[in-house]
C-alpha cells in the first residue's frame, strides 16, 4: 500500500507546500507586478458589454451561408466570375492576396506539407467547449458573410471586391437573403469589417418560401463527435463514407463550412465538429493565421484525391471554437481555370452569427 | 447553477487574482501571466450565471478555467516554435543574474526555477494546482480530473521528485529542460 493512503490528504498536500516554500517558490499574496483591480476589472467588463452588439458579434463569430444549393450556386458563380475568362478579355483575372499561415508562407502554400491536425483540433474542440452560449436569443439564425468577386475599375483593371451576404433563417425554414457590396481589400487580402452592416433591401434581396432550410437540424445534433459525423455524413448523402478516404474528408469539409454558414451553431456541437475530423484523410494544419478580417484563426487544411488540385481549409477561432472563414486554394494547374497556381479561388469570412427575435422587414 | 453576484464576483476576483497569476507565470512566463488572468477572470465574468451552485466550489472552478487558459497557451507555443527557438527563456535559468532577473526571483528563487523547469510537463502541472492554497485536496483532484486518493499518491510522487531534484539541483548535469507543457 502506498504511505500517501495512510495519510490524511489534507495534511499531505500541506507538507507537499510546505516543502515547496522551502525550496523557494512562493505563494505569497504580494507580488511583484500590479493588476488590474476587481472595481476596474468589472467595470472593464461591463464597458466591454454595453456597445456590444459589434463587439459581441465579433466574438461570437459564425457564418451562415445559406442552404447548400444556394451557396455552392453563389460560390459558383462568384468563381466564374473571376477566374473564367472569355480569350478576347482584356480584363486580366485577378484574385485575392494569399494569406500566410504559420505553417506555410503564402509562396509555399501550393506544396507546404503541414503539420499534423490533432493538436490544432483539440485545442479548436476545447475552445468550444469553453466558450458560453452563442450571441443573442431568438428564433431566428442571422448571418453575415464576406465573400468577393472580380470588379473592373476605371482603367479596365480588376480589382476584388468584397460581397456582403446578409441572411435571416426562420424557424419555418424561410430563408431571407440579401447581397451588397463591402469595402475593397487591403493589399494583404484583409480589410474585411467585422461591424455588422445595416439591413437595406436591394436588387438582389431574395425571400425564399417556407421549408426552403431544415432550421432545426442543428438542434438534432449530437454532441458525439462519432454520432455527429455519422448526422453529417448522411445528410451530405455521401458515397464512399463507410470508412475514411479522400471522398468522405471532403464531405466532411463541406458539411462544416455548410453547417457554420447556415445555423448558429451551440458550442457543444462546434466542439464536436472539429474532434469529428481527427483520424480523417488529408487533413493537416497549417497553424496560425490571422484572417481576412483581422481575427487570429487556426487553419485547418485539406488536400483530398478527389479534387488534387485544391487545397480547402477552414479558419477556427481559438477564442470561440467556432469557424471564421474558409479558403479555397489553386495549388495545381487546372485547364479550365485562367488562373496560375497558387490563387485563392474563393473564401468566406464569417463575421456574424446571432440569433435575433425577427428578421428585418423592407425599409 | 446559479448566478453570480457583481459583489460576489469582485470577492472571488480579489482572492484568486494573485493565484492565478502566480499559476499561470510558474507556466508561461509573467508577461503572458497577466493576458491569462485577464483572460480568465473575463471568462468567469461571461458565465458569471453558470456557477456552481456551491460557492465552496467556485474556486476550483475558476483554476480549472485558469488551467485549460495555460494549456492552449502551453499548444499554442509548441505549435509556433516547435523548433524550440524560441522557449520562452523563462525556464531558462542565467548564469548572471539582472534586473529582470531580481524581479522574476521575487515571484521564485533561482533554485524554485531550476527545479520547476527539470520536472516533466504532467509533474509541472500537478505542482501548479497543488501549489495552490485555496485548493482542498478533493478540489486539486477534481481540476485535474482524478480522485482524491489518486491526486495525493501523485502528490505524493512528487514530493519525492522535489527531494531528488533538490540534492542534484546545483550539480551542473541539472540542465536539462523539459519541454514547456
Amino acid at each position: 500500500m502506498n504511505k500517501s493512503e495512510n495519510v490524511d490528504p489534507q495534511a499531505h498536500i500541506d507538507a507537499f507546500r510546505e516543502q515547496a516554500r522551502a525550496l523557494g517558490f512562493n505563494d505569497a499574496e504580494e507580488l511583484p507586478v500590479e493588476l488590474e483591480s476587481a472595481d476596474d476589472f468589472i467595470a472593464r467588463m461591463k464597458a466591454r458589454e454595453e456597445p456590444a452588439p459589434a463587439l459581441t458579434v465579433l466574438r461570437r463569430s459564425r457564418r451562415r451561408t445559406i442552404t447548400t444549393a444556394l451557396v455552392a450556386a453563389a460560390a459558383a458563380a462568384v468563381a466564374i466570375a473571376v477566374v473564367f475568362r472569355p480569350a478576347s478579355s482584356p480584363v486580366v483575372a485577378d484574385t485575392p492576396p494569399l494569406l500566410d499561415y504559420e505553417f506555410a508562407a503564402a509562396v509555399r502554400v501550393a506544396y507546404a506539407p503541414g503539420e499534423p491536425a490533432e493538436p490544432a483540433l483539440s485545442l479548436l474542440s476545447q475552445a468550444a467547449e469553453e466558450a458560453t452560449a452563442p450571441s443573442g436569443t431568438g428564433p431566428v439564425q442571422h448571418h453575415v458573410s464576406d465573400n468577393w468577386f472580380s470588379d473592373q475599375d476605371d482603367s479596365g483593371n480588376s480589382v476584388i471586391t468584397p460581397r456582403v451576404t446578409q441572411t435571416w433563417l426562420e424557424p419555418d425554414g424561410s430563408l431571407l437573403t440579401t447581397d451588397t457590396v463591402g469595402r475593397q481589400l487591403t493589399s494583404d487580402g484583409r480589410g474585411i469589417p467585422t461591424d455588422a452592416p445595416t439591413y437595406s433591401t436591394s436588387p438582389s434581396t431574395d425571400q425564399l418560401p417556407a421549408g426552403t432550410v431544415d432550421a432545426a437540424f442543428v438542434e438534432r445534433l449530437s454532441t458525439e463527435p462519432d454520432a455527429l459525423k455519422s448526422q453529417l455524413l448522411s445528410r451530405a448523402d455521401c458515397p464512399d463514407s463507410a470508412r475514411p478516404s479522400a471522398q468522405r474528408s471532403l464531405c466532411l469539409y463541406d458539411e462544416l463550412r455548410v453547417l457554420f454558414s447556415t445555423y448558429v451553431v451551440p458550442p457543444d456541437v462546434a466542439g464536436a465538429a472539429w474532434e469529428a475530423l481527427r483520424g480523417e484523410v488529408g487533413f493537416t494544419t497549417l497553424g496560425s493565421v490571422e484572417d481576412r478580417a483581422g481575427r487570429n484563426g487556426v487553419a485547418i487544411s485539406l488536400v483530398s484525391d478527389v479534387r488534387p488540385e485544391y487545397r480547402f481549409i477552414l479558419i477556427g477561432s481559438p477564442e470561440t471554437g467556432q469557424l471564421l472563414g474558409t479558403e479555397e486554394i489553386l495549388i495545381k494547374p487546372d485547364p479550365n481555370l485562367d488562373v496560375e497556381a497558387p490563387s485563392v479561388i474563393s473564401f468566406t469570412a464569417i463575421t456574424t452569427a446571432t440569433r435575433v427575435e425577427k428578421a428585418p422587414t423592407s425599409p | 447553477m446559479r448566478d453570480v453576484t457583481e459583489e460576489e464576483f469582485g470577492d472571488l476576483y480579489a482572492a484568486l487574482q494573485t493565484v492565478v497569476y502566480r499559476y499561470a507565470a510558474r507556466r508561461v512566463g509573467p508577461e503572458r501571466a497577466k493576458d491569462i488572468t485577464s483572460d480568465t477572470f473575463a471568462l468567469a465574468w461571461e458565465k458569471r450565471h453558470e456557477y456552481p451552485a456551491d460557492n465552496s466550489a467556485w474556486p476550483a472552478w475558476t483554476v480549472g478555467i485558469a488551467r485549460n487558459k495555460v494549456l492552449q497557451e502551453i499548444q499554442k507555443r509548441e505549435r509556433k516554435h516547435h523548433d524550440h527557438r524560441f522557449v520562452d527563456d523563462w525556464l531558462q535559468p542565467s548564469a548572471e543574474p539582472s534586473v529582470e532577473d531580481f524581479s522574476r526571483g521575487v515571484l521564485e528563487s533561482d533554485q524554485a526555477r531550476r527545479i520547476f523547469a527539470a520536472l516533466t510537463p504532467a509533474e509541472q502541472d500537478l505542482f501548479g494546482i497543488a501549489f495552490i492554497r485555496d485548493l482542498t485536496p478533493s478540489d486539486g483532484a477534481a481540476v485535474l480530473g482524478i480522485s482524491t486518493s489518486a491526486y495525493t499518491t501523485r502528490v505524493g510522487r512528487l514530493r519525492q521528485r522535489l527531494r531528488a531534484l533538490d540534492i542534484g539541483v546545483n550539480k551542473p548535469a541539472i540542465t536539462q529542460r523539459s519541454k514547456t507543457r
